[in-house]
C-alpha cells in the first residue's frame, strides 16, 4: 500500500502542475474581482501540498512496513472478470445510441449476468434472458409512455 | 391553532388521504431506485394534479417529497448504495448494520427516525416559518461561504483511516467540479473545447457512477462469489422505547440541523445528512464507531434528511424561494395553481398554507406506516443474488441520468465516474469526503466569489459579519480539534509498533 501511495502522490503533483497551467487559459472577465482562475488554482495548490504529505506519509509506511512483518492475505484478482466488465460497461455506453436502449440494455443485462453467475447453467441462462428482456421492457414502456421521457 | 386544524382538515378526507398514499408509495419506490429522486417524482407528476384542488394537490406534490426523501434509506442500508443524495450520509452506518446482519433493524430504525425528523420540522414549519425566513435572509455570501467552510470540515469526520487521504479526496470532488462553466461569470473552464463538458457533471450521475457502478468492478474483481446474505427476522419498528429514549437527542438535533439546512436555500439534502452525521459523531462517546454500523450514525442522516422536507418549505412559502431542487418544482406547481408564495401568502391563503403543513404531517405518518409494514418486502432484496441485482442497478442508473437532460453524456458520466470511483478506492481514496467535495465545493466558490465581488476583494467583512464569524470559529475549533486528534492518535500507534 506504500508503494501505491507514493506513486498515487506522484501521479497527483503532476496532475495538479498540469492543471495549474492550464488554469492560465481560462479567460477573465475584466469587472471580476477574482477570476474564475482563483479557486481552481487554490484547490490545486491544497491538493498538490495534500499530496506531498501523502507521499511523506507512504515514504513514512514503508519504512514501518520494514520494521513490521506483515502476513497480507489476498485474496484472488480476477483481472479476466474484470476486463470484460469494463468492456461490457463501456460496449454499453458506446452502443446505446446507434442500436437503442431496449437491445444494448438487453444485451448488457444477459452478458453481464452471465458473466456474474459462477456456475451458469443452461436453465439459469434462460432464466437470466427472460428476466433481463422483461425488465428492460418494462423500463422502456414506463419511460416512454408515463414519464414521457423519449429514450434512445 | 384554528388555522392549523382547519389545515390538517382540509387535507384530512378519504380522497385526499388515498391520493397522499399513493404519492408517497410511488416517491418511495423514487427514491428507492438509485438514479430515480424525489425531484423526478415531484417533477412528472405535476400534470396529474393539474385538475385537481390546490389543497389536494399540494397534498400529493409533498407526499411526493416526503416519500422521495424517505425512501433513499431502503437502498442505502440494503446494498450500499444511496438511493438519492439526501441517503449519502445513510450508508455510512446503515451498510455495516446490514453486513452485521441488522438490516431489518436498521430498516426500522431508519424509517422511525426520518418520521420523527419529518415532525420536528413540521412542528418548526408550523410554527416559526415567517421567523426563520427572516433570518435565512440575514445569510449573504460571506456568511453561506463560512458556512460552507464549516461544512467542509465534515471531510475530517467521515473519514475513516488516514485524514490525509480523506483530505486529498475532498480535493479531488472539487477539481471534478472546474469542469463547465465557472459560478458567477459563466466562463469555460477545463472543457477541451467540448460542448458536453460546459455543463459540467450533474450531481445525480456522478453519485450514481461513484457508489453504484464502482460496486459492479470491486464485485468482478473477487471473481463475483455469490454472497447469499442472511435475511432477518424483522419484528417490530426495530428500536425499542428505551431505545428512542436514549437517542431522543441526537434525534431532535439531527431534525433540527436538518430542518435549519434546509431553510437555507440551496444547500440541500445531501448536505443537511452530512452535516448531521458530523455533529452526531463529534457529540458522541464513542466517536471511532462511527462508520462501522452505530445506529446513532444511521439516526443522524435519517432524522436530518426528513427534516429538510419541512425546512426547505420554510423559504418556498415565506418568501417564495426555493430551498433545493424539489422545492424548486413544487414552487412551479403552486404557480401553476393560482397560488403565489411569498410574504402575502400567509394573509392571502393562510388554507393553502396550513393545508400544506397538514400535508406534511399526514404525509409523515403515511410514510411511517408504508415504510414500516413495507421492511418485511424490502429485506428481501438481500435474496436478490448479486449477479442479477448490480447488472439491473447499472441499467436503472444509466436510466436515471439519462433522464436528468435527456442526454447520453450524463449516461457516460455515470460509467466513467463508475470506473473512477472503483481506481481510487484501489489507492485508499474514500468516496464518501470526494463527494463532499463535489457537492460543497461549488457552493463554496460561488458564493466566495460573490462575496468577493461585493466587498470590493476584501476578505474582512468574513471576519466582522457577526453569523460568519461565528462558523469562522467552528471552522478552527473542528479543524484544530481533528488535528490535534490526529496527531495524537498516529504518535500511539508508531509507539505501539516500535515497541
Amino acid at each position: 500500500m506504500a508503494k501505491k501511495r507514493i506513486g498515487f502522490g506522484i501521479f497527483l503533483i503532476l496532475f495538479c502542475t498540469i492543471a495549474y497551467i492550464m488554469t492560465y487559459s481560462i479567460p477573465q472577465r475584466v469587472q471580476m474581482e477574482v477570476s474564475a482562475a482563483f479557486f481552481p488554482r487554490v484547490v490545486l495548490i491544497a491538493l498538490a501540498v495534500s499530496a506531498l504529505l501523502v507521499i511523506i506519509g507512504g515514504l513514512k509506511e514503508y519504512r514501518l512496513e520494514k520494521v513490521q512483518i506483515k502476513k497480507e492475505e489476498k485474496g484472488e484478482f480476477h483481472y479476466k472478470l474484470l476486463v470484460l466488465s469494463l468492456i461490457n460497461c463501456l460496449g454499453y455506453g458506446i452502443l446505446l445510441k446507434p442500436l437503442g436502449f431496449v437491445f444494448t440494455s438487453s444485451v448488457f443485462l444477459i452478458l453481464q449476468m452471465w458473466l456474474m453467475t459462477a456456475d451458469i447453467t443452461k436453465k439459469i441462462f434462460i432464466r437470466n434472458t427472460i428476466l433481463s428482456i422483461t425488465v428492460v421492457v418494462a423500463l422502456y414502456v414506463l419511460f416512454t409512455t408515463v414519464f414521457y421521457v423519449p429514450l434512445p | 391553532m384554528g388555522m392549523f386544524l382547519t389545515g390538517l382538515l382540509a387535507v384530512l378526507n378519504i380522497k385526499t388521504l388515498i391520493l397522499m398514499i399513493i404519492g408517497v408509495a410511488v416517491g418511495i419506490i423514487f427514491g428507492s431506485v438509485p438514479g430515480m429522486t424525489a425531484t423526478m417524482a415531484v417533477a412528472l407528476f405535476i400534470p396529474v394534479t393539474f385538475s385537481m384542488d390546490t389543497i389536494p394537490g399540494m397534498a400529493v406534490m409533498i407526499a411526493l417529497y416526503v416519500g422521495g426523501i424517505s425512501g433513499g434509506l431502503i437502498p442505502a442500508i440494503l446494498l450500499n448504495m444511496p438511493g438519492t443524495p439526501s441517503s449519502i450520509a445513510t450508508t455510512f452506518d446503515g451498510y455495516p448494520l446490514t453486513q452485521q446482519g441488522k438490516g431489518g433493524k436498521a430498516l426500522g430504525t431508519a424509517v422511525v427516525v426520518s418520521f420523527f425528523g419529518g415532525v420536528i420540522s413540521f412542528l418548526i414549519l408550523s410554527f416559526a416559518s415567517p421567523l426563520l425566513a427572516k433570518i435565512a435572509l440575514k445569510f449573504g455570501p460571506f456568511e453561506y461561504f463560512s458556512l460552507m467552510l464549516f461544512a467542509l470540515t465534515i471531510i475530517a469526520t467521515v473519514t475513516r483511516g488516514s485524514f490525509i487521504m480523506g483530505i486529498v479526496s475532498g480535493l479531488i470532488g472539487m477539481v471534478f467540479t472546474f469542469v463547465g462553466m465557472a459560478p458567477v461569470d459563466g466562463v469555460d473552464r477545463f472543457t477541451f473545447g467540448l460542448y458536453q463538458l460546459k455543463g459540467g457533471f450533474s450531481l445525480l450521475p456522478v453519485l450514481i457512477g461513484l457508489f453504484a457502478v464502482s460496486e459492479i468492478f470491486k464485485a468482478a474483481e473477487s471473481g463475483f462469489k455469490e454472497e447469499i446474505q442472511e435475511v432477518p427476522e424483522v419484528s417490530g419498528f426495530g428500536m425499542t422505547f428505551q431505545e428512542i429514549k436514549e437517542q431522543a437527542v441526537n434525534i431532535f438535533r439531527s431534525g433540527v440541523v436538518g430542518t435549519i439546512v434546509g431553510i437555507l436555500p440551496g444547500i440541500g439534502g445531501s448536505t443537511a445528512s452530512i452535516l448531521s452525521y458530523s455533529q452526531a459523531k463529534k457529540a458522541s462517546k464513542t466517536p471511532e464507531k462511527f462508520g462501522t454500523g452505530i445506529v446513532d450514525g444511521l439516526i443522524a442522516s435519517e432524522a436530518a434528511n426528513n427534516g429538510l422536507t419541512g425546512g426547505a418549505l420554510v423559504p418556498l412559502l415565506a418568501l417564495g424561494i426555493p430551498g433545493d431542487s424539489t422545492t424548486a418544482v413544487l414552487l412551479g406547481a403552486l404557480m401553476i395553481q393560482g397560488v403565489q408564495p411569498g410574504p402575502l401568502l400567509f394573509r392571502s391563503n393562510p388554507d393553502v398554507i396550513y393545508g400544506i403543513f397538514g400535508a406534511l404531517l399526514i404525509a409523515n405518518v403515511i410514510m411511517l406506516l408504508i415504510e414500516f409494514f413495507g421492511i418485511k418486502i424490502f429485506i428481501n432484496i438481500l435474496k436478490v443474488p448479486k449477479s442479477i441485482l448490480l447488472p439491473i442497478v447499472f441499467i436503472t442508473c444509466a436510466l436515471g441520468a439519462f433522464a436528468v437532460n435527456n442526454t447520453l453524456f450524463d449516461v457516460w458520466v455515470v460509467i466513467i465516474f463508475g470506473i473512477l470511483g472503483y481506481v481510487l478506492s484501489k489507492f485508499g481514496i474514500q468516496l464518501a469526503p470526494l463527494i463532499i467535495g463535489f457537492i460543497l465545493g461549488p457552493m463554496a466558490e460561488g458564493n466566495l466569489r460573490r462575496a468577493l465581488m461585493l466587498s470590493s476583494g476584501s476578505i474582512t467583512p468574513m471576519f466582522t459579519k457577526p453569523i460568519s464569524l461565528l462558523f469562522v470559529v467552528a471552522t478552527v475549533i473542528s479543524v484544530g480539534s481533528v488535528i490535534y486528534k490526529s496527531f495524537k492518535n498516529k504518535n500511539k500507534e508508531e509507539s505501539n509498533i516500535l515497541a
